[in-house]
């Protein structure tokens, strides 16, 4: 999944984009809600994390904007205004949910793929593709009933695909989630990332539609 | 505050003394007044009565001299007028000072008198002396002994006695048109009153007397600048709390990257222990927040707040989300409305289930159960000395030494609910147990 960080402390920031990452969603970090909007349109995002208080303006404002175009990216909102009066506000803005710093990574994670969850309406964090499992929420996948270790990149791709599974996911998309490393990726990264889970987790798990792109078999 | 006594008593006696200390001077002064022209007049009569009593008694010796039958004779004494209320005696003499005649109660026990004439006394009494030189006849008026006094004593008497009654008259006169006067006093009091953390709206009395207009005028700006005040040091706290919280948060996002980075790494256990000191520090910090809020009075609400949504926000956290399961809501048919703003409800809520979540006894439940002016959090425990329930609420006790907390939560909950005139109660055992600790909080 693509998440568009927004947060204008570096600190923060930067740890924040290093955990998210390391979960295997691509992260996009602005500082601005100028940056924001760019990014938003020339992106899909997955997720949304939004500081309120932003130096060109309110997060909740920005908030509002977006739902009023029908814009249903969701979206958590992570600030250290812990009045309820703020929080209410912010939920009834369209916020997804709400985190007051400081805050544990390991709940951002949670709250993540809790809310990814909700928007995907997966009910159960934990699929079964064949004989492999995926646990989306808590980031564990076994093949055989052994777990088996994945780079970043690798569960981005996987994520992308079991999120949307049974339907198929173009390469472009599949693109857009390996950008967000920051790296230069390759014309055949797609394709690698492709391979290198089909031999951790078998052949048959993801199938290759020529010219249109991937997908899991659906339950 | 001591009350002193009423104004309207002690400015009525003050009036009534003053009246009466006036009326006693006015008294004093007419008694003086009285006292030299009862001397003036009384000293008249006399005179006036040797002018008029000499002749005639001249006349009559004369006549008797003439006759030859005066010579040798015992002097004259006419009694009884005295006791019909006569207050002047006199006494008619010769040329060598011989008592011819007198008047009196009793007879003198002199033949002779011998006084200059004018005005003398005689045995302390005024008298007043005539003489006719060229016959030698004299008289001596003597006043009754006292008389003057008298007189005085009865004049002063006479406007002394209506200030006997007029005292407790005018005293309550005074009271009632002081009490009249001071109305606009006791209503300018009675708004006042009526302010107080939760009540710092205008006064709104309508006009006021010239007297007490500076006053409600200054009230009113004191006010104002109260509420600037307390929104200013409200809107300080939590300012502060922003600004403090996103770099503790920055740090503590870091060590948890370092945490996770060194993973079965042998270094991973100091980013562990600088992550748990930072989530103390967190903690703390927070606390302290909340301490510097609750000073600034954050906590009460002008108006009663339906708190049953905040009791939902707080257990949606993922501090207690993750632990629903092991709490259990009892709530009452109706709403939970307290005067109490909802972040100091939040505030108090959490605290009491974050303490019932670190000294409760393993997964045991947590139960919080709330009416329309009270709510209640418990858990299961072994029971308290009562020594240190006692110290429960007070600034950084804690309740087992071996448990990490702050020591300051219970004594934050505390003074919000006393803040919105409420008390907690902590109770161990829970009532009708031997074992659990409850604490409970009433509002008005």
């Amino acid at each position: 999944m693509r998440v568009l960080l927004i947060e204008d402390d570096h600190i923060l920031g930067s740890a924040i984009r290093s955990h998210v990452a390391q979960q295997g969603h691509g992260v996009d970090w602005v500082k601005r809600l100028d940056e924001a909007r760019d990014a938003m349109a020339t992106m899909t995002y997955g997720l949304l994390l939004l500081d309120l208080g932003l130096p060109d303006g309110r997060g909740l404002d920005f908030l509002k904007t977006l739902r009023a175009r029908r814009d249903n990216t969701p979206v958590i909102i992570t600030t250290a205004q812990d009045q309820v009066a703020v929080r209410i506000e912010g939920l009834n803005a369209g916020a997804d949910d709400y985190l007051v710093k400081p805050f544990n990574l390991d709940e951002l994670t949670a709250r993540l793929a809790a809310v990814s969850r909700r928007f995907d309406a997966v009910a159960d964090p934990a699929v079964q593709i064949g004989e492999v499992s995926v646990d989306l929420g808590r980031r564990i996948v076994r093949a055989a009933q052994k777990e088996v270790d994945l780079t970043s990149r690798e569960w981005a791709v996987l994520d992308s695909l079991v999120r949307n599974q049974g339907t198929l996911v173009s390469k472009a998309q599949l693109e857009d989630s390996l950008y967000a490393f920051g790296a230069e990726i390759e014309s055949n990264a797609v394709e690698v990332f492709v391979s290198r889970l089909r031999k951790k987790l078998g052949k048959t798990l993801i199938v290759t539609t020529r010219g249109l792109g991937y997908k899991v078999p659906a339950a | 505050m001591i009350t002193r006594g009423s104004i309207a008593i002690r400015l009525s006696l003050t009036l009534g003394l003053c009246a009466a200390v006036f009326w006693l001077g006015a008294v004093g002064i007419s008694g003086y007044v009285i006292k030299h022209e009862l001397g003036e007049s009384f000293n008249q009569t006399m005179r006036q009565s040797a002018l008029r009593l000499l002749p005639l008694a001249m006349h009559e010796f004369e006549d008797l001299i003439y006759e030859g039958e005066y010579e040798g004779e015992e002097a004259r004494f006419i009694s009884g007028l005295t006791e019909q209320g006569s207050n002047l005696d006199y006494f008619v003499t010769n040329r060598s000072g011989k008592i011819l005649i007198f008047t009196g109660s009793d007879f003198p026990n002199q033949s002779n008198i011998s006084i200059a004439p004018g005005f003398s006394t005689l045995n302390g009494a005024p008298a007043f002396a005539l003489r006719d030189e060229k016959s030698g006849f004299g008289i001596l008026v003597v006043e009754r002994a006292g008389l003057r006094e008298e007189f005085l004593r009865e004049s002063l008497k006479a406007m002394l006695l209506p200030l006997a009654a007029l005292f407790p008259i005018l005293v309550a006169l005074a009271y009632f048109v002081v009490r009249a006067a001071m109305n606009p006093v006791w209503k300018l009091g009675r708004v006042i009153a009526k302010r107080h953390g939760r009540n710092l709206e205008p006064l709104d009395i309508g006009p006021q007397p010239r007297e007490l207009a500076p006053i409600a005028r200054e009230v009113e700006n004191l006010l104002e600048r109260l509420k600037s005040a307390l929104q200013a040091e409200r809107a300080f706290a939590a300012e502060s709390a922003h600004e403090l919280r996103t770099p503790i948060a920055g740090a503590l996002a870091q060590v948890q990257v370092l945490r996770n980075a060194l993973d079965k790494n042998p270094n991973q256990i100091f980013a562990i222990q600088a992550e748990e000191a930072l989530q103390n520090l967190s903690a703390l910090s927070e606390n302290l927040l909340q301490l510097s809020r609750l000073e600034a009075g954050f906590a009460v609400s002008p108006m009663a707040e339906d708190l049953c949504p905040i009791i939902d926000l707080v257990l949606g956290e993922h501090e207690f989300a993750s632990n629903k399961g092991r709490i259990i809501l009892n709530g009452g048919p109706q709403a939970l409305k307290a005067h109490i703003v909802p972040d100091a409800f939040a505030i108090v809520l959490r605290n009491l289930l974050r303490n019932a979540f670190l000294y409760g006894d393993g997964d045991d439940k947590i139960t919080i159960a709330y009416g329309v002016n009270w709510l209640s959090v418990s858990n299961d425990c072994a029971a308290l000395d009562p020594a240190l329930l006692e110290k429960l609420t007070q600034r950084f006790v804690r309740g087992n030494e071996t448990i990490h907390g702050s020591g300051l939560g219970l004594s934050i909950t505390s003074g919000i609910i006393e803040d919105c005139g409420g008390t907690l109660i902590c109770a161990s055992p829970i009532a009708g147990q031997h074992r659990g600790f409850e604490a409970k909080f009433k509002l008005p």
